[in-house]
């Protein structure tokens, strides 16, 4: 029955709208698009401090659904410019995630912006989307941490996943303690945050094994960052800033060992498959150098004894997204929203009658029920 | 002339270390303190506010110094050593100096802007065609180079392709419009053959 | 001063406005538009425009009270002079620290002594000298010249060129927002917090429909979910229990108004106006003649016609960090108006065939389910995005291993080809310098996703983005509660049930202060905006609300009823109301309020007397003791505080709760039940009266 006012909202209900809600930046577009509308922090103005706030910093539930609240607000009318009500959302989300946030979110969008129906896309299923293959293994190396799901022959093998607090915001904190520590500066989370875009890199594995020791090559040049306050940036941070990306924890778990543990866990029939479709998506990953240190920290690690007995693989192949890294998983999603896909939704008469969001991690909707695809 | 002046004492004292060049304008409501030399064609507008501290300010041509901003050759700070020469303070020619800005350097080449509040310190040196938004302050030992622009909250900083255009035409609309409204300090270099050109 | 300004202000059009006269606003809106910022391209007329700012109020005295505001905050900034008028007939309202931080934050406007405000308050010029009201980080291009109207009780106009100059910040992300929509009232809560000095005067409720009174600083910032309460007078009902939709897109800049069909075809940008790739303040289009020795060199066609006349040509120019098309190399126009190159994503055709591909898979797997009648159930896990493409599931049903989309689908694009050469990393980087102002912020990167170029002079001008207008509806009856005009340069409603018009106004006259267990006393001030007759009375802060709900509740039954047979919306179309749970009200109260016995009459609001000196307090029998003053339908109260023994180390504000009953006439819903309904509503009040002094 379509309603005069409703005019605007009934043309875009064809369109998906395609949410990639992560912890530092938030990307949002509509499906069957080739690239975000846009890519924004995930922050808002918190209604009662009226600080900027990031949605990660939330005190409790209750805190989470103001600070959502908000921030969906301007999403769908400064941003998207869609009427919320009845709309269809589809929302990526990684299947690592934590359960109370996902939770939330259908809350504030079917009881404050009453969507009409959300789907929940694993991001690291939607991923592979953008390749045309249906076997990858994804690593995603976003702002909290890096997660990693084998996917093969269109299945995630969750047993295999791997997650570690490594991404954007070590590497802040870690130049953040640097300056505190030679310049007693305390930087804010943004500038440092562009300080590590516009001057840090990854180095190489050779570089990177003489650093801090006596045999050290030169640093790369220093840079003089102007602003309100000038901060000299020295060679030797610049190329420091990401080690704390591939050293050994405690562990001994890092970024490539994540890759290698995840497919030492995989069938053997899989792993070499797995080894050479590897992709790499996140913001952190474009780092200048990422991708072949990566490659050589991985050479280096299967000839040494810790794989070497282990794992029978010799050369590791990377992946190439038709979109930049930080957005591919967007544009897996975007391109998976184009399909009608009416029975994956969760729709709001759903949702309302149940009062919860089904989960893969939960008994009641994970029960070894596959009768129905039996003929 | 001469004997006019030497009868009020304190006024004389400030205008004989003034130097106007002809040409140039410079509003009687203009705060000039110190010893001052200002070029042909440099607008100064009322309530301007030039301050020769420490020592002489040079200005050049065609500069306009707008209401309320602020040009200063500062005193030193008392623990400072003692310079060997007097500093003197340079300002080129075509600059503009826009409301509420407060320029320190003490050199200042040609065709810079200094939009409205922006805050220029003493030991920065602006080349040319630099432009320092408004509000935007540099505080810090430089020298600026040429063609850069300072914008924004956060004093970013770019390079711009070309040099701000000099404001001939504000310019010429000043020396038409301003002399209709407001009185002048007469130009008193006029007879000195080597006064600014 | 006159003197100073002489030479200046003969070309300052007067900038005045009046709510009244919407033709003048007209005329000074686009006088102020057509003046370029940038002084090369000033004509004499546009100098000096920026330093005329005019305010009109006729909230009695408010804007003193705001001036008053600012003094405060900028002292303790220790940024700029101010002046205001010390002998304002008001009692100044105290300004609870605490808040002006957050005013500083959100926005901040520095008065010196340039420029004009009159102000226009009962009918009188109060002229308080000249004073330059310069705004920082709150207005972007886009917002330049528009009335700032504030829930119609004020409005604030603003010269395009004084911003241009003093716009040193870009506009954080909220401040955008709510600066690029003309109509206030869509944004009201965003205006509030951002362009506070001008004041909602006390009439901010917020959405759990209790009102959250800050000591007059509740006129510099308040809870921001304020929003618009509106009143939804079908079914009487406070409270956020609105939602919003969409209206129209317009562009902020060139203000074009466009069909929703039309937006999403232009994905929702104006072809017509450009973002500075590097600040993001809206480019301007300037006209240059042709650089004649540029295009003698490069184009040799173009060199005929340059020799012939000089020719005009076009280029984008940013004027807050003059960025200009010609930085980034982009050739110029000879068009003014578009033509601009546009960017293609390398990867278009890649990704359709991906699309392509997708909806293949997605139709046979449609296809297979109704032949075999099964029905994959909803899926939850992580697991397969289509049945049949998996392994597992054709294993399971019985089908063979190999994917059968070879044979079945032709559509499938060429799968990407993993490779063992990644991106070395450049040698260079250990040797080369880096010119940090030439390599792009990651904000200016993120602004053009597709592209996310690394320098400066990569950068593209963005089209800008349409903005929305909204409208209001309540939750439960559909019913609109407010609408703006469609039109984008009106700031006015075609409905507007905001509580502002039906809910009795509070205001903090004064507070004595404020010691622990010790009584002070508190002068409120209540004004009727109604056509009725109202009474006031104060409760307990215990008092349930439940009360008021049942009746509530039984009279939202009766409209419901009534209004279905009055077959506006069949109950057919209307979808069961989504309940939100009510937000939890954490403001605790500090203090004990000595509740007065009596209550208060408040006669209905009188235009005409405003303007009428004659005393004419309608001999109502006021209780001395309560009602301290009163005039119109204006009247204050006083009260007594006595803030708790516990809270004396503490460095909170003391806070007072009550709640206040006022009689409502529902006049709207009249309309269709013949006769008017009364109603008595409760609202939970929480005043923030300041804070302890010591014990002394």
């Amino acid at each position: 029955m379509l309603r005069g006012y409703e005019g605007v909202r009934y043309i875009s209900d064809k369109q998906m709208v395609v949410f990639d809600i992560g912890s530092a930046y938030t990307k949002f577009g509509y499906a069957g698009e080739v690239s975000p509308r846009g890519i924004i922090r995930t922050e808002v103005r918190c209604s009662e401090s009226k600080k900027i706030r990031r949605i990660i910093d939330y005190k409790d539930v209750e805190d989470l659904y103001q600070l959502l609240v908000d921030f969906l607000h301007l999403l769908f009318f400064k941003y998207v410019v869609i009427s919320p009500k009845d709309a269809r959302i589809l929302l990526l989300e990684s299947p690592l995630a934590v359960t109370s946030f996902r939770d939330t979110l259908a809350k504030v969008m079917f009881k404050h912006f009453e969507v009409g129906s959300i789907l929940f896309l694993p991001s690291h299923l939607a991923t592979i989307s953008t390749l045309g293959i249906d076997t990858a293994l994804v690593l995603d190396v976003g702002y909290q941490e890096a997660t990693l799901i084998p996917i093969f022959e269109g299945i995630p093998i969750l047993k295999a996943w791997q997650a570690l607090p490594l991404g954007g915001q070590i590497v802040h904190e870690n130049l953040k303690r640097y300056f505190r520590d030679t310049s007693d500066l305390d930087l804010s989370e943004n500038i440092l945050e562009d300080i590590k875009v516009r001057t840090c890199f990854v180095t190489t594995l050779e570089r990177s094994a003489k650093l801090g020791t006596e045999s050290a090559l030169t640093p790369p040049p220093d840079v003089t960052y102007p602003g309100i306050k000038r901060i000299a940036i020295p060679g030797e941070i610049r190329e420091r800033a990401f080690e704390v990306l591939w050293e050994r924890d405690n562990d001994n778990l890092s970024l490539p060992t994540m890759i290698l543990d995840a497919i030492v866990k995989c069938p053997l029939d899989t792993r070499r498959i797995l080894a050479e479709n590897i992709i790499l998506v996140g913001g952190t990953t474009m780092t200048k150098g990422f991708a072949s240190r990566l490659k050589s920290e991985l050479l280096a690690l299967i000839e040494s004894d810790l794989y070497k007995a282990k794992l029978k693989v010799e050369s590791f192949k990377f992946h190439t997204a038709p979109s930049k890294p930080n957005y591919t998983t967007w544009l897996g999603g975007a391109i998976f929203g184009t399909t009608d896909i009416p029975l994956r939704c969760l729709t709001k008469d759903v949702y309302l009658k149940t009062n919860r969001v089904p989960d893969w991690s939960n008994l009641i909707d994970n029960q070894k029920d596959e009768t129905s695809y039996e003929i | 002339m001469d004997g006019k002046m030497s009868s009020n004492n304190s006024s004389t004292y400030r205008r004989a270390n003034l130097k106007i060049a002809p040409g140039a304008v410079v509003c009687e409501e203009s705060i000039l303190k110190g010893d001052i030399s200002i070029g042909a064609k440099t607008i100064i507008h009322p309530r301007a506010c030039i301050l020769a501290e420490a020592g002489p300010i040079i200005i050049g041509e065609g500069n306009i110094i707008e209401e309320m901003a602020t040009i200063t050759n500062r005193q030193l700070p008392s623990d400072a050593p003692e310079p060997v020469t007097v500093p003197v303070q340079i300002i080129g020619n075509y600059n503009v100096f826009e409301t509420d800005c407060v320029c320190e350097s003490y050199k200042v080449g040609d065709n810079n802007i200094l939009e409205a509040k922006a805050q220029v310190s003493r030991e920065i040196e602006l080349t040319n065609g630099c432009v320092i938004g408004a509000a935007c302050s540099l505080t810090e030992q430089e020298t600026i180079p040429e063609n850069t622009i300072v914008y924004g909250s956060q004093c970013q900083r770019r390079e711009m392709n070309d040099k701000p255009y000099p404001q001939i035409g504000q310019l010429d609309f000043l020396l038409k419009v301003l002399p209709n409204y407001h009185h002048f300090r007469k130009s008193n270099v006029k007879s000195k053959p080597g006064g600014p050109l | 001063m006159a003197q100073t300004f002489a030479g200046t202000q003969k070309h300052v059009p007067e900038c005045e406005i009046s709510r009244k006269n919407s033709d003048e606003t007209d005329v000074l809106l686009s006088l102020v538009e057509t003046a370029s910022p940038r002084k090369e391209e000033r004509s004499s007329d546009a100098y000096r425009r920026r330093f005329v700012v005019k305010v009109e109020t006729d909230t009695q005295g408010s804007i003193l009270d705001h001036l008053d505001v600012h003094s405060n905050v900028r002292s303790r900034g220790n940024r700029g002079e101010i002046m205001t008028s010390k002998d304002h007939p008001l009692v100044r309202p105290r300004v609870s620290v605490s808040r002006i931080d957050d005013f500083v934050v959100s926005s901040g406007i520095t008065l010196s002594k340039l420029g004009a405000i009159t102000i226009v308050s009962d009918g009188r010029t109060v002229p308080i000298r000249e004073i330059w009201v310069e705004l920082e980080s709150i207005m972007t291009s886009g917002w330049r010249g528009r009335t700032v109207g504030i829930s119609s009780e004020f409005s604030l106009i603003v010269s395009g060129i004084m911003l241009r100059s003093v716009v040193s910040s870009a506009a954080s992300v909220d401040s955008c927002s709510l600066l690029s929509l003309p109509s206030i009232i869509v944004s009201v809560t965003e205006v509030i917090s951002s362009v506070v000095m001008f004041s909602l005067s006390g009439r901010l409720v917020d959405s759990s429909g209790t009102f959250n009174v800050v000591m007059s600083s509740m006129k510099v910032v308040c809870s921001s979910r304020v929003a618009m309460v509106v009143i939804c007078s079908f079914v009487v009902n406070l409270s956020s229990s609105s939602f919003l939709t969409v209206d129209s897109h317009y562009c902020p800049n060139c203000m074009e108004n466009l069909p929703s069909s039309e937006v999403r075809l232009k994905k929702n940008k104006c072809s017509n106006c450009f973002d500075c790739p590097c600040c993001f303040q809206t480019l301007s289009t300037r006209a240059g003649l042709a650089p004649v020795r540029a295009s003698a060199l490069t184009e040799g066609e173009e060199n005929k016609d340059v020799k012939a006349t000089p020719k005009k040509v076009y280029y984008l120019f940013c004027s807050l960090c003059r960025w200009s098309s010609r930085d980034a190399g982009i050739p110029d126009q000879s068009v003014a108006t578009g033509g601009w190159p546009e960017q293609e994503n390398p990867h278009v055709t890649r990704i359709n065939a991906l699309i392509d591909y997708h909806k293949v898979l997605a139709s046979i797997e449609k296809q297979q389910c109704e032949r075999k009648k099964i029905h994959p159930k909803r899926s939850f896990m992580p697991a397969t995005m289509y049945s049949f493409t998996s392994a597992l599931v054709r294993k399971r049903i019985g089908r063979p291993m190999k994917p059968p989309m070879q044979s079945q689908s032709s559509a499938q694009p060429v799968p990407s080809v993993a490779s063992e050469d990644v991106d070395e990393l450049s040698s260079d980087i250990f040797t080369e310098t880096v010119d940090i102002t030439k390599i792009t912020t990651l904000e200016q990167r993120l602004q053009h996703p597709e592209v996310q170029a690394e320098k400066i002079n990569e950068l593209r001008p963005q089209h800008r983005q349409f903005l929305v207008k909204r409208s209001q509806r309540c939750r439960v009856c559909e019913h609109n509660v407010s609408k703006s005009d469609l039109c984008p340069q009106s700031t006015k409603f075609k409905i507007l049930l905001a509580a502002f018009y039906h809910i009795p106004e509070v205001k903090i006259v004064t507070c004595e202060p404020l010691r622990p267990g010790k009584s002070s006393e508190l002068l409120l001030k209540f004004c009727n905006p109604t056509q009725h007759q109202t009474q006031i009375t104060i409760l307990p802060l215990d008092t349930s609300l439940s009360t008021s709900l049942t009746e509530e509740k039984d009279i939202k039954q009766e409209d419901t009823q009534l209004s279905e047979s009055s077959n506006l919306l069949p109950s057919t179309v209307r979808q069961a109301p989504v309940t939100e749970d009510p937000k939890v009200i954490k403001v605790v109260s500090n203090a004990d309020l000595m509740l007065p016995h009596s209550s208060l009459i408040l006669p209905p609001r009188d235009d005409a007397a405003e303007y009428d000196d004659t005393n004419d307090n309608h001999n109502f029998q006021d209780d001395p003791k309560l009602v301290v003053w009163r005039k119109g339908n204006k009247a204050v109260i006083r009260l007594h505080v006595i803030p708790h023994d516990t809270n004396k180390d503490n460095e909170d504000p003391v806070i007072v709760g009550f709640v206040m009953q006022h009689g409502y006439v529902n006049t709207i819903a009249a309309l269709e039940h013949k006769s008017p309904q009364k109603v008595d509503v409760k609202v939970k009040l929480y005043l923030t009266v300041g804070q302890l002094v010591g014990e002394t």
